[in-house]
């Protein structure tokens, strides 16, 4: 399944860039600050927390900066997720928190009227926390991953736009529990939870942290305000010491303030 | 078009990866019993300690668990299995009603609970100005014995954190018996705790340095799956500890980090161990496992060896003097384990 779903990004950015012509982009956009709120619907299997699979529905909170010019674009976005998660029998109620923060950059590589496509890479540093009962029950993980990113931009009329974007790890470093929960660096430095969850930290590539996203974003602008909302669907799976698998479609409302020189 | 159906796959076959995570437990009596008996097995590091043949408990417990005919018939199969295993931290909770069990608990732990009392030691064995420290988790008593120039101290845990960090004064509480001759550290009681705090506590006490054990974590599913050891050593640590005659009382009920503690203090050649086997529950737990059906059980998952080879586990640890109080001595307003523990001085 992931070599297929691999194969079928790769086409589609294959069917992108052929369809490319270059051209005069009469629309630029400066920059802009703001924030988010919404919901995160997961489904969660980690074997470090739970055989079961889990899942609710996680309220979103963000902050971001975006910046676009005629040949690139630059984002920056710290979020956080934080909710309840529960089986199905409803009895085990658990907390997730995970905290994001990205910043991505994108080269304009080809444009065709009333779209432009970017090719770029984005960096980001997320840690997730599981906890049931005190920690009776729990799990974590934490990255810095980079991943390379393809996004469409596309003119609806003026004024309005759909932003389009995938993207997928190429390499990062990921710390997840060890097989037994506990050993001797978690026991050791229970008094530290900074240490346990972001310690031991394992090198890997997209080829083993299989990690692949949509987002889908629609844009109105004023002059000093941008309203924004954005679909994101986001698909893990990650085998250390216990295989993780984890479901992510969020909807947001993103409210923000243009600022900067509009270039023409 | 081209650049729509895209999107439309993409998306499908994204929201569809939702569909590929499944429970792999089922609801039976069947897989219930099944999901308890492999986890123990992968998992459980005490096996070998305790010369439990798991196998055979299965051949045994598994044809009542199918033959159960509700969910509390279940729970008396499941618990009997694990009771096998003498293990105060093997526990299981029925989430639904709140019922939980404890390996071994019964007859054993629990009854030596009741075999002492922090109250009559502080009314009828300390000076009356003996100081409470408070913490939710149990108070912690120290002063002086009556009429004698020995400190006492009762640790009932080993839970330290947050605002109640009272690890963090303790060398004041060891400075201020530097006069005295001796002293009696009683962790009849102790349930445990945080095993960083009682390795903070013990080098209070350590004159010299010694291996004292060395701990294996479980790190697959096969029974001898386990990482490479740890050492662990009792030294010196904190500007003064006390190194002048110590008595150690332990009991039945003296389990987790509160026997862990005892394998440093059982390094040193100035104190004596006073009282009854250990709980023999050394092991750090794994996090809960979760059922379908509501039940949740955890268990440890490390294996600890004596510096020789051997190991506590499945015994506890064997006082230099036996001896333990009966209920109705406890009734009778007397404490036989802290008299002898004050006769050695």
């Amino acid at each position: 399944m992931k070599v297929v779903f691999t194969i079928i990004i790769l086409v589609h950015i294959g069917i992108f860039q052929m369809n490319a012509q270059k051209a005069n982009i009469p629309y630029v956009q400066a920059s802009a600050i703001g924030l988010e709120l919404g919901v995160n619907q997961t489904t969660l299997l980690d074997k470090s927390f739970s055989d079961l699979k889990f899942g609710g529905n996680l309220f979103k909170f963000g902050f971001l900066f975006l910046k676009e010019n005629n040949n690139n674009y630059w984002e920056s976005n710290l979020t956080i997720h934080t909710g309840n998660i529960n089986y199905q029998n409803e009895l085990y109620d658990s907390q997730l928190l995970s905290a994001e923060l990205k910043l991505q950059y994108g080269r304009l590589i080809a444009s065709t009227t009333p779209q432009k496509y970017f090719l770029g890479a984005k960096l980001r540093s997320n840690v997730m926390i599981i906890n049931h009962n005190g920690f009776n029950g729990g799990s974590w993980m934490t990255n810095e991953i980079l991943d390379i990113t393809f996004r469409v931009h596309l003119l609806l009329k003026e004024k309005h736009k759909l932003q389009i974007g995938c993207a997928y790890p190429l390499v990062g470093f990921i710390a997840r529990p060890p097989y037994a929960g506990v050993d001797k660096f978690v026991s050791d430095n229970a008094l530290m939870i900074q240490k346990v969850i972001f310690g031991r930290s394992q090198f890997k590539t997209g080829l083993s942290y299989f990690n692949p996203v949509l987002n889908i974003r629609y844009i109105k602008d004023w002059r000093r305000l941008k309203l924004m909302v954005e679909i994101e669907e986001s698909y893990l799976s990650y085998q250390a010491a216990r295989n993780i698998k984890k479901n992510d479609l969020s909807l947001s409302l993103g409210i923000l303030y243009n600022f900067g020189k509009n270039e023409k | 078009m081209k650049n729509n159906l895209s999107i439309i796959t993409i998306t499908i076959l994204l929201i569809g990866f939702s569909a590929c995570m499944k429970d792999k437990i089922g609801e039976s009596n069947e897989d219930t019993f099944q999901y308890l008996w492999s986890e123990m097995s992968e998992n459980y590091g005490g096996f070998q300690a305790r010369n439990i043949n798991w196998d055979s408990l299965y051949t045994i417990y598994q044809p009542q668990a199918l033959n159960a005919g509700s969910q509390d018939e279940l729970w008396t199969v499941c618990t009997q299995l694990l009771n096998h295993l003498d293990d105060s931290h093997v526990s299981i909770v029925d989430t639904k009603t709140d019922n939980g069990f404890i390996s071994g608990w019964e007859n054993d732990e629990e009854v030596a609970i009741e075999e002492f009392d922090l109250a009559l030691i502080t009314s009828n064995y300390l000076e009356a100005d003996f100081t409470t420290i408070k913490n939710s988790e149990g108070d912690l008593i120290h002063g002086m014995v009556k009429d004698k120039n020995i400190a006492y101290i009762h640790l009932p845990h080993f839970v330290s954190q947050g605002n109640e960090e009272w690890h963090l004064d303790f060398d004041n509480v060891i400075n201020s018996f530097s006069e005295t001759e001796g002293l009696i550290l009683d962790l009849r009681n102790n349930f445990g705790g945080i095993t960083a705090i009682n390795r903070y506590i013990s080098g209070r006490f350590a004159a010299t340095k010694e291996l004292a054990f060395y701990v294996r974590t479980k790190n697959g599913v096969g029974a001898n799956d386990f990482d490479e050891p740890t050492d662990y050593y009792m030294e010196p640590k904190g500007a003064n500890p006390y190194t002048k005659p110590i008595v150690v009382l332990i009991n039945k009920a003296t389990r987790s980090s509160g026997e862990e503690v005892v394998l440093y203090f059982e390094t040193q050649n100035h104190i004596k161990i006073i009282g009854e086997p250990t709980s023999n529950a050394f092991s750090d737990t794994g996090f809960d496992r979760f059922m379908p059906n509501g039940w949740k059980f955890k268990f440890p998952v490390q294996y600890y060896q004596y510096p020789d080879g051997s190991s506590p586990e499945g015994v506890g640890i064997i006082p230099d003097i036996m001896i333990k109080n009966e209920i109705s001595d406890i009734e009778s307003r007397q404490d036989k384990v802290l008299e002898e523990g004050i006769s050695q001085f």
